[in-house]
């Protein structure tokens, strides 16, 4: 479908003819209009002639706009405060004036840069400086011609786009953040290099800057004040890293983490615990690992009054009073402190069994009851499942 | 009052007058033409914009091959005119070696017709057409004008408002003015997705992608 100037042109009927099948192309354009031929007056011919002749003599510029400039160079220090974006015109083009409202933006930190005005002087092979005050401060910085913000672009992996005539994207190639070198495009072949920086600003002064690099890379360590202990165990992970670290990143082995410098952890399971610390800054990262450094046991089962196993009426004496004093707890529900004196047999029960080894042992010369037996004692065999909240026959 | 200074500085200097007579004589040729004139219009602007692909301000929008631009922004950016710059000094290879060749540098995204420069490819593939032609005496043409399409009695092709001898000229310049019909579509809902969008970036501000470059 057409659109709507060229509808206006298609409305009138082609075979309409004006001045002897001159037609006019445009002639509908708009409102209607007509164009017909006629002849110039001859002082409009003479006013043509003299306003051609004084275009030609006086020079009069011609704005063509900025559709020349380029991205020319783009550079970074390692945390973004040393910035510098340089447009540059690649031909003898002196009018490319036209930069207010035209933009520079970053896709990653969304910071954008707007020339405010539009420029004044000769643009052939012109460059536009615009920088962080943190570069202006260097020496051996030329004055930017407009400022940036710091951290305009990010240091790593972003997309610089100058209005709609071109973007340049890194880490193709990474954006060096040594302090020396800048990304620049090769004029000859279009290729994006890296080389040393040359900003150049619109007086056509040059210069070249050294920001420094990152800091080393730091080197990871940590202390541990325990190593070993029943559930819940504390930890408190201390960092011992060394140089500058910007972020510490803890994996504490049980699928727990944390990013503080120096935290504490609780371990509520049984298990043998790998610790890995990662510092981190500018220049890289540091990784320690302490292999199996944190053993993490059960606890022994809760304490319990001495008692003496078979003693069933807590009496200080193991003869017929208890399996009668056990099959009445058993049969007439009755209510008992130490289930674990009731269990004589060491079955982690209380049932007829313990009341028929009981009977065994005083009359058929059966086993002992085990520890703790004959004398008041712990419980120091396997299970403790039983409840021993009190046992009156131990002083 | 400069143009004057200067006009007396090369009437002193007798090397000058060649140049004045030719000046005078190209005047007087321009006088000679055949002219048109307006009549029955309000919007002059129009006309004389459409020739150019330049702005119409009294009717506040742009033109380009026929098509509308409504936004300034837009139509500053498509630049849609030759722009003369000395070829040679281009610092770019390619750039050079195309403008020698009247073709488009695909590195720096300019075109060359007769030694003028174009901002974009739909505008360098216009360029190679002839745009508006004041008086159409074909009528197959008068047919076909505003049309994308051949004109079967004279064998051009129209692309909007221009016309084209050559058949491949005509198609690329009609994939680049659907592109541009695409991005005119984006205008009224947010005018940063056209600019960005036709010149083949995403848009910020609705998250669009670019029109394909050619469209599919």
């Amino acid at each position: 479908m057409a659109h709507p100037v060229i509808h206006r042109i298609l409305d009138r009927p082609p075979d309409i003819d004006i001045l002897d099948d001159s037609i006019v192309f445009c002639s509908d354009l708009g409102s209607g209009s007509i164009l017909r031929e006629e002849s110039r007056p001859l002082m409009i011919r003479v006013s043509y002639l003299i306003l051609c002749v004084c275009l030609f003599t006086s020079g009069a510029p011609v704005i063509a706009g900025g559709h020349l400039w380029d991205i020319n160079e783009l550079y970074s220090n390692f945390d973004g405060t040393i910035q510098f974006v340089e447009l540059h015109v690649p031909m003898a083009a002196p009018n490319e004036l036209l930069m207010a409202n035209k933009w520079i933006r970053s896709s990653v930190t969304l910071a954008e840069f707007v020339f405010p005005e539009n420029l004044t002087g000769s643009t052939s092979f012109a460059h536009l400086l615009i920088a962080t005050q943190g570069f202006a401060n260097l020496p051996g910085a030329p004055t930017p011609d407009y400022i940036l913000p710091d951290n305009f672009m990010a240091v790593s992996g972003d997309t610089v786009t100058w209005f709609v005539y071109g973007a340049w994207t890194y880490p193709t190639p990474a954006l060096p953040i040594d302090g020396v070198m800048s990304i620049q495009k090769d004029l000859a072949t279009g290729d994006l290099i890296v080389a040393a920086n040359t900003p150049t600003n619109f007086s056509g002064v040059t210069g070249s800057v050294d920001a420094g690099g990152p800091p080393p890379v730091p080197t990871a360590s940590f202390s541990i004040d325990v190593t070993s202990g029943d559930h819940p165990l504390n930890v408190v992970f201390t960092d011992t890293s060394t140089g500058i670290v910007d972020s510490w990143s803890w994996d504490f082995g049980d699928s727990n983490g944390s990013t503080s410098q120096s935290p504490a952890h609780t371990y509520t399971s049984t298990g043998v615990y790998t610790i890995t610390l990662t510092a981190t800054n500018v220049g890289g990262s540091d990784t320690s690992t302490c292999t199996d450094c944190v053993t993490v046991t059960d606890p022994p089962p809760p304490s319990s009054p001495d008692f003496v196993r078979g003693d069933t009426n807590q009496d200080n004496s193991v003869d017929i009073s208890d399996p009668i004093f056990l099959l009445t707890y058993l049969f007439a529900s009755g209510t008992i402190d130490c289930l674990m004196a009731l269990d004589s047999n060491d079955d982690n029960g209380v049932d007829l069994a313990d009341a028929i080894f009981l009977l065994t042992y005083i009359f058929g010369g059966g086993t002992s009851p085990a520890s703790p037996f004959p004398d008041c004692g712990q419980d120091l065999t396997s299970g403790g499942v039983l409840d021993c909240a009190a046992f009156s026959g131990c002083p | 009052m400069r143009g004057l200074q200067r006009l007396s500085l090369i009437g002193s200097d007798r090397a000058a007058w060649p140049l004045i007579l030719i000046l005078f004589l190209v005047g007087c040729q321009l006088g000679s033409e055949r002219s048109y004139s307006l009549i029955e219009t309000d919007c002059s602007g129009c006309i004389e914009a459409l020739s150019v692909n330049g702005w119409c301000d009294r009717c506040d929008h742009g033109l380009v091959a026929g098509l509308v631009v409504p936004s300034r922004e837009f139509h500053d950016a498509l630049d849609a005119h030759g722009h003369e710059v000395d070829t040679e000094t281009i610092l770019c290879n390619l750039c050079r070696q195309v403008a020698r060749e009247d073709q488009f540098c695909p590195r720096c995204r300019h075109g060359f017709v007769a030694g003028q420069l174009y901002f974009s490819e739909l505008t360098w593939a216009l360029a190679r057409g002839e745009s508006a032609p004041t008086d159409i005496r074909c009528g197959g043409c008068r047919k076909q004008a505003g049309r994308p399409g051949r004109c079967e009695v004279c064998e051009t092709y129209w692309v909007g408002t221009v016309r084209f001898m050559s058949g491949q000229d005509a198609q690329r310049a009609e994939g680049q003015y659907r592109r541009l019909q695409v991005a005119l579509d984006r205008l009224p809902n947010c005018s940063e997705c056209a600019v960005a969008g036709f010149f083949g970036f995403s848009c910020r501000s609705c998250d669009s992608d670019p029109i394909p470059n050619p469209l599919q």
